[in-house]
């Protein structure tokens, strides 16, 4: 029992330190006192997201060989991320439609090779890098019947939206450039637009220890905290350019989600 | 008797009472010494070093670049008409004749005439006659003025490796000799930089080296100075240029003073902790042999790192992720990134930290509504 509340306590403080409020409300716990209970209202969802991810670079049209895998390997490089839903809509019997938007991080480093025509051989000292900074807007479908109604802790949902990523190349002279047969450069920086979507489950971890969770929403607002996982397709191909660096990639995610 | 106000610029002066027992008269002797004037012997002003102590701080380049510091002197109701200043130098008071004497002196004369009593007197001291004989000995001073050389700051720098005070003591000495009453102004002193980095290593990029080093424990490192040979911007002027795969350089001989190797100088890393730099603009196929010294909060630079096989690289052509995407067939690229009013673009953490802010915003407002 200990156990179990202490990993929902230290779970939700991740995204919020204890109130005073919490703090006078684990005091009365601990003498006895009778906690008052009340649900908070629910509006926002933050959700801490990790995931495995691997740009589908070398899949575009017009890219011969994979040009991404030989610099950079097939190890997927971790992104992480933070979404933020607003609940707007309560739809009865079913869970709540709303907006979300999230912003990522994820980078690729290696050592580059010396050029074939350098009369060199193996890598050079100078690493190239690729940063790319993943973000969409969804509208976001949570299915929390079954955790309301029934105390059933699974929660489906489902996302669709659109994407969009910054992205960079550079050195260690910084932002890479290329220059083509007929002189012309290209700077190594730029965004790719697509679309975004994403279907996953939520395990709500109040019914862990009923009571901590009811202590945490009165002292921090936080109705639901809960583990996820989703499958994701970020297909940011510049909906279909042919000049887009495919910076999107399908993967799964794993995290944590806080309702309040 | 009040003290004489000499001037209303004489911002920061000093007062001596020398206190006659016969006249019970107060005269003043009033330097002008803040700021101290940091003047070149053609009386331009010289370069400052962004020291701790500002100008009252004195560095290996203001010795070995013979800088001079100037003062001005008047002295007003003085009761002997005979008595005169002279200008001496020395870790402590070198009023007592004693220590301006063979036998127990600790102080050294830096001026070579004697000021009489007039107006004011500018009176320029150089630096190499301040720190020549720092660190001396009562027995190995030398007790009449002899103009200083820039050989001087070396064998000073040996004798005092750390930090020391040194005052220049305006000494009113009385016409028929005997102990005197001054005027110090204290001044600051490194001349040695810190122990060389050790540990130096290369490796090697599409016109650039990154340059590793071990930094020597010393508490006063500031930074550090790498220097090339061949020159960044030098060609192939220097002892090793062009010669592929040589390893050598008279210039960059290990634990020579780096104060004038300032066309070698390629870049500086600031920090006592910094380990690495990256050195751009170099020419691909040019071997660069490279040497590291540390910096000291006075502007010192130490000794050079050793020369090795490892001490000297050679850039060449890479192909980097961006090359390969390209040479690929890949076509994305040069666009504009979505960046805040004003931003460069060539940051897209602008961009990224106005979408932040506005879903953090937007979480706000949401959750206000609640």
């Amino acid at each position: 029992m200990m156990r179990r509340s202490l990993a929902v306590a230290v779970a939700s403080a991740v995204a919020f330190a204890a109130s005073p409020a919490a703090a006078q409300y684990a005091g009365n716990e601990l003498s006895g006192a009778t906690p008052k209970h009340f649900e908070s209202p629910q509006h926002v969802a933050l959700e801490l997201r990790f995931s495995p991810y691997q740009p589908n670079i070398d899949s575009a049209p017009g890219v011969s060989g994979a040009p991404y895998q030989s610099v950079f390997g097939t190890m997927p490089r971790l992104l992480g991320s933070l979404e933020v839903d607003w609940q707007a809509l309560r739809i009865p019997y079913l869970g709540t439609l709303g907006l979300g938007g999230s912003v990522g991080y994820t980078s690729m480093s290696a050592l580059a090779p010396f050029s074939a025509g350098s009369g060199r051989s193996g890598l050079s000292g100078e690493t190239t890098s690729l940063d790319v900074f993943p973000m969409y807007a969804v509208v976001v479908l949570r299915a929390d019947v079954l955790l309301r109604n029934w105390k059933f802790p699974i929660v489906p949902y489902g996302k669709a939206g659109v994407g969009m990523a910054l992205w960079r190349a550079y050195n260690d002279a910084g932002t890479s450039s290329y220059t083509d047969a007929s002189g012309h450069g290209v700077s190594g920086k730029g965004y790719t637009l697509g679309t975004q979507f994403a279907a996953g489950l939520a395990l709500s971890i109040n019914w862990l220890d009923p009571r901590a969770a009811r202590a945490l929403d009165n002292g921090t607002g936080i109705n639901n905290t809960s583990l996820f996982a989703e499958w994701m397709v970020s297909k940011l191909d510049g909906f279909g350019s042919t000049k887009a660096l495919y910076v999107g990639s399908s993967t799964w995610v794993a995290g944590l989600s806080f309702e309040f | 008797m009040r003290p004489a106000i000499v001037s209303p610029f004489l911002a920061a002066a000093a007062a001596v009472l020398l206190a006659s027992p016969a006249a019970r008269a107060t005269v003043t002797v009033v330097v002008n010494s803040v700021p101290i004037q940091r003047l070149n012997q053609d009386n331009s002003t010289a370069a400052t070093h962004g020291m701790p102590t500002g100008s009252q701080g004195l560095n290996y380049a203001d010795c070995a670049t013979d800088v001079k510091v100037r003062f001005t002197v008047t002295m007003a109701g003085l009761p002997d008409p005979g008595s005169y200043v002279q200008a001496w130098a020395g870790p402590s008071d070198c009023a007592p004749q004693a220590a301006r004497t063979a036998a127990t002196a600790a102080c050294w004369p830096v001026y070579s005439a004697n000021v009489a009593q007039a107006t004011a007197s500018t009176i320029d001291i150089n630096v190499q006659d301040i720190v020549a004989q720092a660190g001396l000995t009562s027995t190995g001073l030398n007790l009449t003025y002899a103009r200083a050389t820039k050989a001087d700051c070396a064998t000073a720098a040996t004798r005092i490796p750390g930090e020391a005070t040194l005052g220049i003591y305006f000494v009113v000495v009385p016409a028929a000799g005997g102990d005197g009453a001054s005027v110090n102004q204290p001044f600051k002193v490194k001349l040695a930089g810190p122990a060389a980095p050790t540990g130096v290593s290369l490796s090697e990029g599409d016109g650039l080296l990154n340059v590793n080093w071990t930094p020597a424990a010393d508490s006063t490192t500031q930074g550090f100075a790498v220097y090339t040979d061949p020159p960044v911007s030098g060609g192939d002027a220097g002892a090793s240029a062009g010669d592929a795969g040589l390893c050598s350089s008279a210039v960059l001989s290990s634990g020579t003073p780096a104060a004038d190797l300032g066309a070698y100088l390629a870049t500086t890393a600031s920090g006592s902790t910094s380990v690495s730099a990256t050195l751009t603009g170099l020419k691909n196929g040019t071997t660069y042999n490279v040497a590291v010294a540390a910096k000291d909060s006075y502007d010192n630079t130490g000794p050079l790192s050793a020369l090795s096989s490892s001490t000297c690289g050679t850039p060449a052509a890479i192909d980097d992720f961006w090359k390969k995407y390209h040479e690929a067939g890949g076509t994305a690229g040069g666009d504009c990134a979505v960046a805040a009013p004003g931003a460069s673009l060539a940051d897209p953490w602008v961009s990224y930290g106005a979408a932040g802010a506005l879903v953090v915003l937007g979480a706000a407002l949401a959750r206000r509504r609640s």
